[in-house]
């Protein structure tokens, strides 16, 4: 085995343990999941109109368009896709079991 | 023998089958390196992003191991240490390896939707039902077993109870200062790792003894589940999580440091008996008490949730899938181990007395004796470190029963219709809560084979569904369809097994023979669904 290939696979175990002791990870996605779950909500009550519910504000929120607009393409194929919400919450926590 | 021996043989062979069985999956799955895969077509952010195949695999290890390998192996170890191994090293890598990398596969396949919506694409409606309940179901099985677990290893070291108690007040002032007060967390996490120590040594101090039974335990953890569960994830839930990987790491460093210092010879039988009394058969009773370390259920909705959405190109799901499962192979080897050191004698009573963390507190605590620190301290210290992740189990467990519960009364058709009280938030999780405790008072020896078939029941399922994929795909799909059988003959014996065996005593345990014959009746409709889509020869229903 040459230096290179010792020296990538000295890599990767260290970057397995990173990833197995990434601390933060875990319980940060958790933290970002629910606050990715209320803007989804958010958006769903001021544009709910793109998915066809009638939204009687829409007028007004209509001035937050500029600053949601990114957001809106990935939050609509969410809406679209969801079948049903625990199948959806069950890969977001894990069991440990 | 020498347990290190034992340890590195059975490295030898994951690695082996690793590169030829491993290699031999991906080939005929047709795995696909310039395939573009979830991570890439629909990257957002927050769920779906590539990650880098070795951290990846770190993630996707540190979600699949917990408190399952270590249970299961121990619980097992009353028929010998040898089966037990023998079933790790075989079921890991021609049932388990199978079955994880498979779920990953077909859900990197669907768009990284997770296994439930993969079954709702294929089954339909009633089929989501039918796998509702069978979710919600064995989801009150995983509480009442960790609460039971629990509740034992708190009578039999009652300073594992007590500290339990300051640790999760602890955590809550941690997400408190963090999170309400704007602490910086590394400050706040070498003061939370310090006064997490502190704890240990109060704890120790003052124990719960007078009075704390086992149904006082039981009470006192469905009470704090119930909350638990309810209260926003800041305020408990990730602080704890975060505190509980410092308990988790330096648990492994001690188990492993003591392995290598120690190197103890396996003082135990090789192999007890068939029987081991009160119909307790090695078959079927031994594929469902050891799940994690050799298959389990349970990764296919890991593998399926987070995992697959990351990865980064098709041919990291054998690293991934394949490999994790191995390493958590080894990871249930190093509990037979701790088990199997302890003499068979003592194993008995330990087991009777604190159930199977209370085997592997006392082993750990042996291990860690060996190099200086007393071994009262190092029971204790492990029984909270598991006892952590039990609760972490049962908080996660409970939530997601309630979300199911409250979507499986959820029928209005429109907005102004009264909605059912069964869906009520707090309504759902005290009927989740509540059932799985009164499940845990029957204790946990009776409540983990039923768990421990419900779990595989869902393997099963998983399987069923890489087959018909693989069908469909036009791929041979044996090396799924003869571990799809094995799993349903295996679940279908022991849920009749365990059904016969509870009747004996029905008025003590109805509820076990209830959910035992529900799980009975789905295992069949699941498996005549199976025969039907595997036989069928145009299958239009699965998704290519």
């Amino acid at each position: 085995m040459d230096n290179e290939k010792v020296k990538e696979f000295l890599n990767n175990f260290k970057l397995f343990f990173q990833g197995a002791t990434d601390f933060n990870r875990k319980s940060q996605s958790l933290l970002m999941k629910e606050s990715h779950n209320e803007m989804d909500d958010f958006i769903l009550l001021c544009f709910g109109d793109i998915l066809g519910i009638p939204i009687p504000t829409s007028y007004y929120s209509l001035e937050l368009l500029p600053l949601i607009a990114d957001d809106l393409d990935g939050w609509q194929r969410r809406m679209v896709s969801r079948l049903y919400i625990w199948g959806e919450k069950w890969g977001d926590f894990d069991l440990d079991a | 023998m020498n347990s290190l021996i034992l340890v590195l043989s059975v490295i030898i062979i994951f690695i082996i089958a690793y590169a030829t069985y491993g290699s031999y999956l991906c080939k005929t799955w047709g795995l696909d390196p310039k395939k573009q895969t979830p991570a890439h077509t629909m990257e957002d952010g927050v769920d779906y992003c590539p990650a880098k195949a070795p951290v990846l695999l770190g993630h996707h290890f540190a979600s699949i191991a917990g408190a399952g390998p270590i249970v299961g192996p121990i619980q097992a170890a009353v028929f010998g240490w040898l089966p037990v191994m023998l079933w790790i090293v075989i079921g890991s890598i021609f049932v388990g390896g199978v079955h994880d990398m498979g779920a990953l596969f077909a859900s990197v396949r669907h768009d990284g939707k997770s296994l439930g919506e993969v079954i709702h694409s294929t089954m339909g409606d009633t089929g989501r039902k039918l796998f509702s309940w069978f979710a919600w179901l064995t989801l009150i099985l995983v509480i009442a077993a960790f609460t039971a677990i629990c509740a034992g290893l708190f009578v039999s070291t009652p300073a594992a109870g007590s500290t339990s108690i300051l640790f999760i007040i602890l955590a809550i002032a941690f997400g408190f200062f963090v999170y309400r007060k704007g602490a910086g967390l590394g400050v706040s996490t070498v003061v939370g790792v310090v006064l997490l120590f502190a704890c240990i040594w109060l704890g120790m101090r003052f124990q719960f003894t007078a009075g704390f039974t086992k149904s006082t335990w039981v009470i006192i953890l469905v009470a704090y589940i119930t909350v638990a569960s309810v209260a926003p994830v800041w305020i408990l839930l990730q602080p704890r999580d975060y505190l509980n990987s410092f308990l988790l790491y330096a648990m492994i460093i001690g188990a492993v440091l003591g392995l290598v210092i120690l190197h103890p010879t396996i003082e135990a039988k090789s192999f007890v008996a068939f029987n081991t009394g009160n119909m307790n058969y090695l078959f079927p009773m031994l594929f469902v008490t050891v799940a994690c370390g050799a298959i389990s259920g349970f990764h296919a909705l890991v593998g399926s949730g987070t995992t697959s959405k990351q990865i980064d190109n098709e041919k990291d799901v054998k690293l991934i899938g394949y490999g994790s499962m191995l390493i958590e192979g080894v990871l249930a080897t190093i509990a037979i181990i701790t088990a199997t050191y302890i003499a068979t004698p003592e194993l008995g009573e330990l087991l009777s007395d604190g159930g199977p963390m209370n085997v592997f507190a006392t082993g750990i605590g042996n291990f860690m004796q060996s190099f200086g620190i007393p071994f009262e301290t190092g029971k204790v210290f492990t029984s909270l470190a598991i006892s952590a992740f039990a609760l972490t189990s049962l908080d996660t467990a409970t939530r997601l029963g309630r979300f199911i519960f409250q979507e499986l009364f959820d029928n209005r058709q429109s907005a102004d219709e009264k909605a059912n009280v069964l869906t009520n938030k707090y309504v759902s999780t005290v009927i989740t809560a509540g059932l799985g405790g009164l499940l845990a008072v029957m204790g946990y020896a009776k409540v983990w084979p039923i768990f421990g078939s419900a779990n595989q029941l869902l393997a099963a399922l998983a399987l069923l569904t890489l087959a018909a994929y693989l069908k469909k795909s036009g791929k041979s799909n044996k090396v799924a369809v003869i571990p799809t059988i094995f799993m349903f003959v295996v679940t279908f014996a022991a849920l009749v097994l365990l059904i016969i065996q509870k009747s004996a005593d029905f008025a003590t345990n109805w509820i076990l023979v209830i959910i035992a014959a529900i799980l009975l009746v789905l295992a069949v409709v699941l498996a005549r669904f199976g025969y039907k889509t595997l036989t069928e020869t145009t299958e239009e229903k699965i998704k290519g």
